[in-house]
């Protein structure tokens, strides 16, 4: 299965260990991930906030790169995937607001009619590949293993496409695929106060100490999320914690594909596991998965 | 043919004058063919504007008016008295609606005054070319049907029993008494609702003129005004109520049990069960759902305990015609299911409940026998009222409930009474409209219950957290305080919404009655008529028209009642004359207008194969002249030619002007010309090029 | 606010009406005040102006308190107001809206830098095309707290370790065009 694969300004920074487990797997799945070619911010949550035709015109700019190309357009960001939606929906239903990103990308020489079908990985993965497909990769199944499914906010609001936008299954369906139990989470769609990570850190590291403390209470082995500025933020307070680097991560924060790659036999190494900020996520998890494997008897 | 007709336009205040140009209506009016006169005045529905009619009639010699005001709805009644009562046929009084099709509706008043300009050039255009028709009377047949057992039902079949009608009350359910047979108390008397519910039901069952049709429901309506013939479908209760005599034995040992739909699903019940003990029949029936012998073919319990022989396991639906004057619909209402806003935690959470599901936990005859208990067994401390959930959202019913307010209050009090816990209402306004109600509201506040001015965001599971493991969290802003709270209970009750009953929009096509974008039965007017439908024989009545408390319930029962009493009382009724009439010359006897004509009008003799409809039992509804592919039948004063004149009239009015004046001209200038002024005739055909 | 008593003459309807005539705001009006937005807001407790007072206020004409509050600044878009508003007011963009207003009539809150943030991540990505997180981090805090750095000293230092702290900025392939969208779009008012 061939598609355009729109990274987002994470996957090439602070979140490399997302993009680099997506590699790590997409061959299994049988994708193959083609990177929208000089692709630019979507604008995210930002730009919007200083002008807002400038911040649709920079989605609308990668929705008129990948048009020609004819192909899906997959973004693991949700942030991304509700910023390039956005714009897209803006654009379809035409109007003044639409008129003025017309005339900004024709000064760019581009245009755009609106053919750009736009996916979020996660959905992508349960809609378009399938669990089927999902459950045959695993090979290690993650039998006993709790964990706690992590939405975040943009990824299920204000657009929910298929999925309940009060109780999404998507990501349970998927943790489920790999043996694994996925543990209710009521706090599985809060938000984690990423948003403020740089500018108020005092009321951001309120939002994500809850949702950490949250997991811990269901007595979750870790927390899967499918947006990279959560899983960012979710490990930056826990390494605000105060643990030392020697010590194991008591609860560790893993990117979707991460997870999936551990069941899928894929190494810590390929699936960028010491890339996590939290020191010792790597020995933790590998050290879950043997008790796993243990306790099972495979 | 030339006709004499006059056109006055009415200023009604300012509702039509505030923005058409009256008076450029009125001259534009004066232009217009076989207009002999146009008037504008004030108020054309008072009595010297229908007096200013009354006379042009008699001095002029009339033979059409058009009166350009309001809708027909209100005042064509008014114009058509007013010129048969000096000899006019009313059907050659023609309304133009210039109020709420043109002033209420346009911005512009230029634009205004051109669509009214429009709207009575269409109704003169009309006019023209209708024919006198003579008015047709129909007898009235002495019967009113009720549909639905609840309290408006039961107030307004009592009603025309007692005023000496026969009345039959048609139930979906095996007992009347619908909602309020349910409630514990009612506001804000604290009245005993069953106490004063049930006299009323026993009424029923007793009433000589009552004919209690429950188990039904009402499958096809035909006939016409006056005479509508209804069929019933009677549900085979699989017992004899003949025989039967209500002892409750079997229900006693009946091995099939469900859970229970009057507790809201709370209890259980048999599966041969009577709805509760006051139930009116009180004969039970068998849901063959839940009987073990009609599931898996082996029981007959209860047919061996009868020791009247009852149970008749053959027993079959049977289907009844019957023949009334009027119907009133008191079809009532449904509660919105609270799961369609899971914040709220319904069906998630154990102690969640809905105020419905509370009445009977109040009630000493309901699933815990009056005592208010959580799903462990104890007794709640703390309980939220959630306000508003499904009403005033718009992403579930815009409108506003009306009565939850009072009934949260109403249930605040008997919580309290009974489990002394501590009351939060949760509320966006508190709406305590009616007699006693603020007085209420002003009771409970002196009664220590807590009002919260908040609409509530999410209610969730309190996780560990020392001692107040195991609450409920509600969260609301307290916008007066201006504080978020977060309020730990242990019971949340959710006020639910009024919705329309499933079957609704299926008993209004049945009854041809509209329903509001909610879903609820329309009114034939908001203010004047509000008991009535657009049908002249059918009346509406309760909850099925909109939320609404007991009182109002019944007053409007009432009201619906006294409308077929006064309907039955004139015994007959005025019908539209306009009929179809078949052109044999056009017909192909394809017996397609035989087939699509609701009201049977409409037969075939085989003999010399003549299609032909009768007036009697043509309501002029026009279904045969539309599906008519010949086009042979017509209706009257609906002839394919009179509409397009109207359109025509409305399309081209100015035309029409132009070439009255360019005729008067021509004329003018004709004779000019036999008196040799060349130059003038140059000057006409400047003036044509001009025009075109 | 210092004064209790609004005086009729500073009331300014402008920032209703104009809130109103966006597609985000086209329900602004229908607010019913319920509070939904407030108690289901996760930063509320912390606002210094609950978003139901921020609806309030734009009615009230308090244009330069509403466009001088921190509170749009700290939504933290997570959209769950807008999902639940019984009103369906797009509360999340209007939220957006208001920010944009404050940046455009100078009348930002002074004492809060979160608008500078955003100013200078747009400024990023309209020069680099992409986002450059040590750029922005180091703008940010030296125009603010330049000795906040040494307290970030470890964090920074982990990322570094982990190499998710890229140092060189992305250069775009097609700069020229992109950098054409960008000039025509940024002198475009909705």
């Amino acid at each position: 299965m061939k598609c355009l694969y729109y990274p987002g300004c994470s996957q090439k920074g602070t979140s490399r260990s997302y993009e680099e487990s997506l590699f790590a797997i997409s061959s299994k799945l049988g994708v193959s991930l083609h990177e929208l070619e000089d692709w630019n911010c979507c604008g995210t949550t930002s730009v919007v906030a200083v002008n807002k035709v400038l911040s649709l015109a920079l989605a609308a700019r990668n929705l008129a790169l990948a048009e020609p190309e004819g192909l899906p357009l997959v973004t693991p960001c949700p942030s991304c995937w509700l910023s390039l939606t956005r714009a897209n929906r803006v654009i379809k239903e035409g109007g003044p607001l639409a008129e003025k990103v017309r005339v900004a990308l024709a000064a760019g020489g581009l245009s755009y009619n609106g053919g750009t079908v736009i996916r979020h990985l996660m959905e992508f993965m349960v809609n378009e590949i399938g669990l089927e497909r999902i459950g045959q990769c695993v090979s290690t199944h993650l039998t006993g293993l709790r964990v706690a499914p992590y939405y975040g906010c943009q990824v299920v609001r204000p657009y929910a496409g298929e999925d309940d936008p009060y109780d999404p299954q998507n990501l349970e369906k998927l943790i489920d695929a790999t043996g694994a139990l996925p543990v209710s989470f009521e706090l599985k769609t809060a938000c984690c106060g990423g948003a403020m990570m740089a500018t108020r850190k005092d009321i951001g590291r309120q939002m994500s100490d809850k949702i950490l403390q949250g997991a811990r209470t269901v007595e979750a082995d870790l927390v899967v999320t499918p947006c990279p500025l959560c899983q960012l933020n979710l490990e930056l307070a826990e390494y605000k914690n105060g643990r030392w680097p020697w010590e194991e991560a008591e609860l560790p924060v893993l990117n979707l594909t991460q997870f999936l790659g551990l069941a899928m036999d894929v190494s810590p190494e390929k699936l960028a596991l010491s890339r996590s900020i939290v020191p010792g996520v790597k020995r933790s998890v590998t050290g879950a998965l043997l008790q796993t494997v243990s306790t099972t008897g495979e | 043919m030339s006709r004499r007709i006059a056109v006055y336009v009415c200023h009604c205040g300012s509702n039509i004058a505030g923005k058409v140009d009256v008076r450029s209506v009125s001259e534009m009016a004066k232009s217009l063919p076989d207009v002999v006169l146009a008037k504008e005045y004030q108020f054309m529905c008072s009595e010297p504007g229908q007096e200013l009619i009354r006379n042009d009639i008699r001095e002029c010699g009339l033979d059409g008016v058009v009166v350009a005001a309001c809708s027909p709805l209100m005042h064509e009644g008014t114009f058509r008295a007013a010129c048969s009562s000096v000899g006019l046929n009313h059907y050659l009084m023609q309304m133009a609606n210039i109020r709420e099709q043109c002033s209420w509706v346009t911005e512009d008043p230029d634009a205004a005054t051109e669509k009214a300009k429009s709207i009575v050039a269409g109704a003169v255009g009309k006019l023209r070319s209708l024919k006198p028709l003579a008015e047709r009377e129909v007898p009235v047949v002495q019967s009113v049907l009720v549909v639905g057992g609840g309290i408006a039902g039961i107030q307004a079949a009592i009603q025309c029993a007692e005023a000496g009608y026969k009345v039959y009350l048609v139930e979906r359910k095996q007992s009347i008494g619908g909602h309020m047979a349910m409630l514990d108390k009612t506001f804000p008397t604290l009245d005993c609702s069953a106490c004063i519910l049930t006299p009323k039901m026993v009424k029923v069952g007793q009433h000589p003129n009552i004919r209690l049709l429950a188990y039904s429901e009402v499958e096809a309506v035909g006939g016409y005004a006056g005479n509508m013939k209804v069929r019933i479908r009677r549900r085979a209760a699989y017992v004899d109520h003949e025989r039967c005599n209500g002892c409750g034995l079997c229900q006693e040992r009946c091995p099939g049990k469900v859970s229970n739909e009057f507790e809201q699903g709370k209890g259980e019940r048999r599966a041969i069960y009577t709805l509760f003990p006051q139930a009116v029949p009180s004969k039970p029936v068998i849901d063959r759902e839940a009987c073990i012998y009609f599931q898996k073919g082996k029981c007959r319990a209860c047919e061996k305990l009868c020791r009247q022989g009852a149970v008749d396991f053959e027993q079959k639906d049977l289907i009844e015609e019957i023949q009334v004057g009027a119907i009133i619909l008191a079809t009532g209402h449904s509660t919105f299911d609270a799961r369609k806003m899971p914040q709220y935690g319904y069906g998630k959470y154990a102690d969640v409940y809905t105020a419905l599901e509370v009445e009977r936990m109040v009630n000493s005859g309901g699933f815990s026998e009056g005592h208010i208990r959580l799903s462990d067994g104890s007794t709640p401390k703390a309980v939220a009222i959630v306000h508003c959930v499904g009403s005033r959202d718009q992403r579930h019913h815009p409108y506003c409930s009306e009565i939850c307010c009072m009934y949260s209050l109403k249930l605040a009090h008997l919580i309290k009474e009974h489990t002394d816990a501590t009351v939060y209402n949760l509320y966006i306004d508190m709406r305590c409209v009616g007699k006693g109600y603020e007085e209420f509201f002003d009771r409970l506040m002196a009664e220590g219950v807590h009002f919260v001015r908040g609409k509530v965001a999410s209610v969730a599971s309190n996780g560990a957290n020392g001692s107040e493991r195991g609450k409920l969290l509600v969260r609301a802003e307290d916008t007066l305080a201006e504080v978020i709270r977060e309020i730990p209970v242990d019971m949340v009750v959710l006020a639910t919404a009024l919705e329309p009953t499933q079957g609704t929009e299926e008993v209004g096509k049945l009854f041809g009655v509209a329903r509001n974008q909610a879903g609820f039965f329309i009114e034939q007017h908001p203010k004047l008529n509000p008991f009535g439908t657009s049908n002249v024989c059918t009346f509406i009545a309760g909850t099925c028209a909109g939320p609404k408390d007991i009182p109002y319930t019944v007053s409007q029962a009432s009201a619906a009642a006294s409308g077929a009493i006064t309907l039955l009382r004139q015994g007959k009724v005025l019908v539209e004359s306009i009929a179809a009439r078949n052109r044999e010359e056009h017909c192909a006897s394809c017996l397609t207008c035989v087939s699509v004509c609701p009201y049977g009008a409409i037969t075939h003799e085989k003999e010399n194969d003549r299609v032909s409809v009768d007036e009697t039992l043509c309501q002029g509804c026009g279904t045969c002249v539309a599906a008519c592919p010949a086009g042979a039948m017509e209706a009257d004063n609906y002839t394919d030619e009179q509409i397009l004149e109207e359109i025509e009239a409305v399309l081209s009015w100015k035309k029409s002007i132009k070439t009255k004046t360019h005729d008067v001209l021509k004329e003018a200038i004709v004779e000019t010309q036999s008196a040799g002024a060349y130059a003038e005739k140059h000057q006409l055909e400047d003036r044509d090029s001009i025009a075109t | 606010m210092k004064s209790k008593t609004l005086v009729q003459a500073k009331e300014d309807h402008g920032l209703l009406e104009e809130i109103a005539a966006l597609p985000e705001g086209e329900r602004v009006l229908s607010c019913l005040q319920c509070g939904t937005c407030s108690a289901t807001c996760p930063v509320a407790a912390l606002l210094e102006h609950s978003p139901r007072r921020i609806f309030a206020m734009i009615r009230a004409g308090m244009k330069e308190q509403v466009l001088g509050s921190v509170t749009p600044w700290l939504c933290s878009s997570c959209y769950d107001c807008t999902v639940k508003c019984p009103a369906q007011i797009k509360i999340t963009e209007v939220m957006y809206a208001l920010k944009r207003r404050s940046i455009r009539e100078g009348l930002a809150n002074q004492n809060s830098d979160v608008h500078r943030f955003y100013q200078l991540f747009t400024e990023i990505v309209c020069k680099h095309g992409r986002i450059h997180e040590l750029l922005l981090l180091l703008k940010y805090m030296a125009l603010r707290h330049p000795l906040s750095m040494l307290s970030q000293g470890p964090v920074g230092l982990r990322m570094f370790g982990t190499g998710c702290m890229r140092v060189q900025p992305h250069r775009m392939k097609y700069r020229e065009s992109f950098a054409k969208i960008v000039d025509k779009a940024s002198l475009l008012e909705e």
